[in-house]
């Protein structure tokens, strides 16, 4: 009994004390709160710490905490027939539910990969603005083992909406042969140094390169933002021209020291095909990607040095084209011996599910990687300060992909400016951190946690296990993983914004132990338990 | 014989009707397509949003107004529009005969009103972050296009005295208790690296820059409330410890900023006094009523600006607030012959510019030697605005109003609230986000010029300190058509013209006549959605 009344106590503390995260400097807006980072502090994601069997929640929360860490201690008997959950029930508003989370480790599906960002021009620019131990504190915030620990970096080849200008590689007509071809002082500038302090911080972080668009005189529109396709067909002296071009991007930076794990062949190669696209942009319908892959890309990269071990990424565009797509290239056999996996774009991710599972039927020895996701592009408030929408939107997102077969998920900027840019084309978007120069300050969004509480605990190499609730919840939506080393991971998001809930964990190959989780209103807690 | 004259000169003048019509309409399509080509043919590197267009500058790169370049009796119009002129200029000739017009503005350079002293803007902590953020060269590029003759041709830079809303923290020179005697009052980094530097900069490019000072707080423990921001008092009152104390802190600013080379023109007594007796206003306040104000006037801060050598000449502005206040607070303080001799002039705030204008017109009725100087304005600090609105015509809109109301309502001046904010509006400790002339795009090292910085230009940079309002008429009352008309020293004259109308079928043929020059008129149109300055080059016969 007394016990009983000790949970209880602690229960509603849980859920009425809005915790901040230790070491947030919190900033409040309209929609929320961000965390200001200067060359002086900044929060960071707190140590795990665990001995072997024990366990740990971390919270976030709209009401204030950032990935608050507790100690879970697992307890032998079902709360359920202990009739504590009742009480919980009784005492804290009669609104506290309580739901049961199996989770099966025997039940495995995909191996996750990691998470990453993108290096874009914007990213750089905004990093650029900032003072230099500054922007290092930005590039160890997303990819050391204590911060977001991501493992992917995607790099556009050339300019892409988030440049601050139109350019290509090589602009001089004609040139087939690319004895034109340089980087720019983007590269310079704004993408090498940063993935190089990226590199510093991850000696693993995986490079993938994609063009927006090929320089415009390949193009059958000669303009390299628009819509428009390849001039010529595959093998043709336009095709060569391009292919060349991206061996030389590879080339390029392998002298600057960085090599590129993979390609995507374009990036939402469906714009292209829009008239109202004003991006750079390139059309490859599934059939001419095919052929593009089997005669151009594929056997090029095979002979080239630098990118002779760089796999090739399909489609890279929105989960609506699947299984369409994939079906298509990866039917045609010698196509799909050049091919690694299927890019994946999070804009349509209110679309059935079912085309990330019949894609992963169909072709169940490619990876699906989410190449791209973002929010607030064509909101009004690009930037939404404090937004815990659009960190649920992100939590969603990612447990809806990785729930259905996908290996890994990747942020659209690494950072922007309070406009949400600089774009030429003012495509503005938020972005997980938002520079501010004028105070040589940012800010770390909701977002930023969002995907801390899958990326800072989900290991590469870790694989999606089974997850059951005793009963369907609409507020409730959540996914498990078994790391490498034995650990289990499970992220749960509490949608409802008014009722908390008690969600006891249990992982049926371990029935003894049950892991009592303590969720506020509009919270996301992820569970970590430590083999 | 009488009705044949008279049928042949109807008859002439028919004729010559309808040449002028069909040569207006003639004129109207050529002015059509200027005005088109005027959207991409100036200097202005526009960048297109949502509201309207931005210009756009980098260290390589950045428009300028186009010099005036006419000879006497010549006259240019310099138009700004919502569909992307930016200070676009046409050589007017002026006619003999009236031409036609469907908008008559007659001026009378023989009625003159009150004396421009200039424009401004405000040297806060976040205009100076915001310029560090950028590159120094492009730092100074926005000093020049606000404060060199060829730009903005500012006269005044308002500086906080300590922190304000615009501020990246709370501080005052002073958080020692009970250090009446000031001996720890020191500035801080914000001064020597935000303000003094662009203070000096500014100077170069104006020497006669005039700098006036206004505190939003005291220390907070000379507060009732202990604090610096939020309502709350002077302790005590008018002569005590505190009050003392208080004008101590006056007076070592000034020496501390003299140390820097930097003198001041005047001081405001306080930035909004009311707001220091709003229990929800969360930024640093002080509270002073006109009576409060002006026994500290008299007793405290008058004698001891007259007894320093700092600050012996330094001019005290009252109110600093809402043109609500007046002219109740105005008869409070400067009825009082003791506290009266110590001020110079009204400061007006210009959010309650909706209100009636006989707050101003009474004030200069009661206080006729006592100036009435604009000394904040800005758009966007709504809570429920858009900070930032890019490109917003809505806004320049809004500033020449503001402008042309005050003008006309015996205001002197006119004076911006920041100099350079950032893409959030700020930075503001307190989130007070506002929209400013000029927007900082440290990322790609740039900076946009908002259509705001325009509507200022359109006055400030023809009006020369010493100008003088005249009388001007409109010969029909056209709601979203108004404007003003200034005698430029050197008699050159300035006639200001916004057309708020939104559709393109309220273009006007603006016809202006100077009374005392009958023999001259001056055409030209003012598109929907424009401003346009007329300006008469001094003409002698």
């Amino acid at each position: 009994m007394a016990t009983r009344l000790f949970l209880v106590v602690l229960a509603v503390c849980a859920f009425s004390l809005p915790t901040f995260g230790s070491d947030c400097t919190e900033k409040k807006f309209k929609s929320g709160t961000v965390c200001v980072c200067d060359v002086t502090k900044c929060d960071e994601i707190p140590n795990i710490d665990l001995t072997s069997g024990q366990a740990a929640t971390f919270t976030t929360a709209n009401s204030g905490a950032r990935l608050h860490r507790d100690i879970v201690y697992a307890t032998d008997s079902d709360p359920s027939r202990s009739n504590s959950c009742d009480y919980y029930f009784i005492i804290i508003f009669a609104t506290v539910t309580c739901l049961h989370l199996t989770i099966d480790t025997s039940k495995t599906y995909q191996t996750i990969q990691g998470f990453g960002s993108t290096f874009s021009d914007a990213s750089g620019a905004n990093l650029r603005s900032l003072p230099d131990k500054l922007a290092d504190t930005v590039i160890r915030q997303y990819f050391s083992e204590s911060g977001l620990n991501l493992q992917f970096g995607r790099v556009p080849i050339a300019s892409n909406d988030f440049s601050s200008r139109v350019y290509t590689y090589n602009d001089v007509a004609d040139d087939y042969s690319m004895t034109h071809f340089s980087l720019q002082r983007e590269d310079y500038q704004w993408k090498i140094p940063y993935m190089q302090m990226a590199q510093k911080y991850n000696h693993n972080l995986k490079f993938f390169g994609v063009p927006w668009s090929a320089p415009g005189w390949l193009k059958t529109t000669n303009s390299t933002s628009g819509y428009g396709s390849l001039l010529g067909s595959s093998q043709g002296t336009y095709h060569k021209a391009y292919v060349t071009y991206l061996l030389k991007f590879f080339d390029e930076y392998q002298k600057n020291g960085i090599d590129f794990w993979a390609m995507s062949t374009q990036n939402e190669p469906t714009s292209g095909g829009d008239k109202k696209t004003k991006a750079q942009s390139m059309l490859f319908t599934a059939e001419t990607q095919r052929d593009f892959i089997k005669l151009d890309l594929g056997p090029a990269l095979r002979t080239s040095s630098a990118a002779k071990a760089v796999k090739v990424l399909i489609m890279d565009d929105n989960r609506g084209n699947l299984p369409k797509w994939a079906d298509t290239v990866l039917k045609d056999t010698e196509t799909a011996s050049y091919v690694a996996g299927i890019g994946l774009h999070s804009y349509q991710d209110s679309e059935s599910d079912k085309h990330l599972q019949q894609t992963h039927d169909n072709h169940p020895k490619y990876f699906i990687f989410g190449t791209e996701a973002s929010e607030g592009y064509k909101s009004k408030d690009s930037v939404d300060y404090g937004s815990w929408d659009r960190a649920e939107d992100y939590v969603e997102d990612i447990l809806d992909d990785l729930n259905n077969w996908v290996a890994g998920w990747t942020e659209r900027n690494l950072i922007l400016d309070a406009q949400g840019g600089p774009s030429w084309v003012s495509d503005f978007a938020d972005a997980p951190i938002i520079a501010f120069p004028a105070l040589a300050q940012f800010y770390k969004q909701p977002m930023f946690y969002a995907i801390a509480h899958f990326s800072h605990f989900i290991k590469p190499g870790a694989v999606r296990i089974d997850h059951s609730l005793n009963v369907p919840n609409l507020d409730i939506q959540k996914s498990a993983f078994l790391n490498p080393d034995g650990s289990k991971v499970v992220v749960i998001l509490n949608k409802n914004v008014l009722a908390p809930y008690s969600v006891s964990v249990k992982d049926s190959q371990r029935s003894s132990d049950h892991y009592q989780v303590h969720m506020g209103p509009r919270s996301i807690v992820t569970l970590y338990i430590q083999n | 014989m009488k009705s044949r004259f008279r049928t042949i000169f109807s008859f002439i003048f028919f004729i010559i009707f309808c040449l002028g019509r069909s040569q207006t309409f003639h004129k109207k399509i050529l002015s059509n397509r200027a005005h088109f080509l005027a959207a991409n043919a100036d200097d202005c590197t526009s960048k297109s949003f949502k509201d309207g267009t931005v210009c756009v500058c980098s260290l390589d790169y950045c428009d300028e107004i186009p010099a005036l370049d006419i000879t006497m009796g010549q006259a240019a119009v310099y138009m700004s529009s919502h569909a992307g002129a930016r200070m676009h200029r046409d050589v007017i000739y002026a006619t003999d005969a009236e031409p036609f017009g469907t908008l008559h503005l007659t001026i009378d350079s023989s009625k003159m009103y009150q004396t421009i002293q200039g424009f401004g803007s405000t040297f806060s902590d976040a205009s100076g972050a915001n310029l560090r953020s950028l590159p120094d060269k492009l730092a100074d590029t926005v000093i020049r296009q606000y404060f060199s003759e060829s730009g903005l041709n500012l006269q005044f830079g308002r500086v906080p005295i300590a922190s304000s809303d615009f501020s990246g923290r709370v501080y005052s020179y002073n958080d020692v208790s009970d250090d009446y005697m000031m001996q720890n009052f020191n500035l801080t980094k914000e001064d020597f690296q935000w303000k003094i530097p662009y203070i000096q900069a500014a100077k170069k490019y104006n020497q006669n820059l005039k700098l006036f000072g206004a505190p939003w707080s005291a220390p907070g423990w000379m507060k009732t409330t202990k604090a610096m921001s939020g309502p709350g008092a002077l302790s005590g009152k008018a002569g005590d410890n505190y009050h003392k104390a208080y004008t101590t802190y006056f007076v070592r600013f000034l020496e501390e900023y003299a140390k820097s080379g930097i003198s001041f023109w005047a001081l405001s007594t306080q930035n909004q006094p009311t707001l220091g007796s709003d229990k929800k206003n969360k930024i640093q306040s002080t509270l002073f009523t006109a009576e409060t104000q002006r026994d500290f006037i008299k007793s405290d801060l008058g004698p001891a600006l007259k007894g320093s050598n700092v600050g012996k000449d330094v001019k005290v502005l009252i109110m600093d607030d809402n043109r609500g206040n007046l002219p109740k607070w105005a008869d409070t303080v400067l009825n009082d012959r003791d506290a009266a001799p110590f001020v110079a002039g009204i400061g007006v705030h210009s959010y309650q510019d909706s209100e009636s204008d006989k707050h101003l017109d009474e004030t200069h009725k009661n206080h006729p030697n006592f100036f009435i100087l604009g000394t904040e304005a800005s758009e966007g600090g709504g809570a429920k605005d858009v900070s930032v609105d890019y490109g917003s015509w809505d806004r320049a809109e809004d500033t020449v109003s503001d402008i042309l109301d005050d003008l006309n309502n015996w205001v002197v001046g006119w004076t911006e609230r920041n100099l350079i904010l950032d893409a959030q509006g700020g930075p503001s400790w307190v989130s007070d986000f506002a929209d400013a002339p000029i927007i900082a795009f440290p990322a790609l090292a740039q900076f946009y010029k908002q259509p705001m910085f325009y509507a200022i230009a359109h006055f400030s940079h023809f009006i020369k300190p010493g100008a003088v309002r005249i009388d001007h008429s409109l010969n029909v009352i056209e709601l979203e058509v108004e404007s003003s008309a200034f005698l430029n020293p050197d008699g050159s004259k300035v006639i200001v013209m916004v057309n708020k109308g939104s559709l393109v079928a309220t273009e006007h043929t603006v016809v202006v006549q100077d009374t005392a020059d009958n023999r001259n008129h001056y055409q030209f149109k003012l598109p929907h959605r424009s401003i346009t300055t007329l300006y008469i080059q001094t003409s002698n016969f």
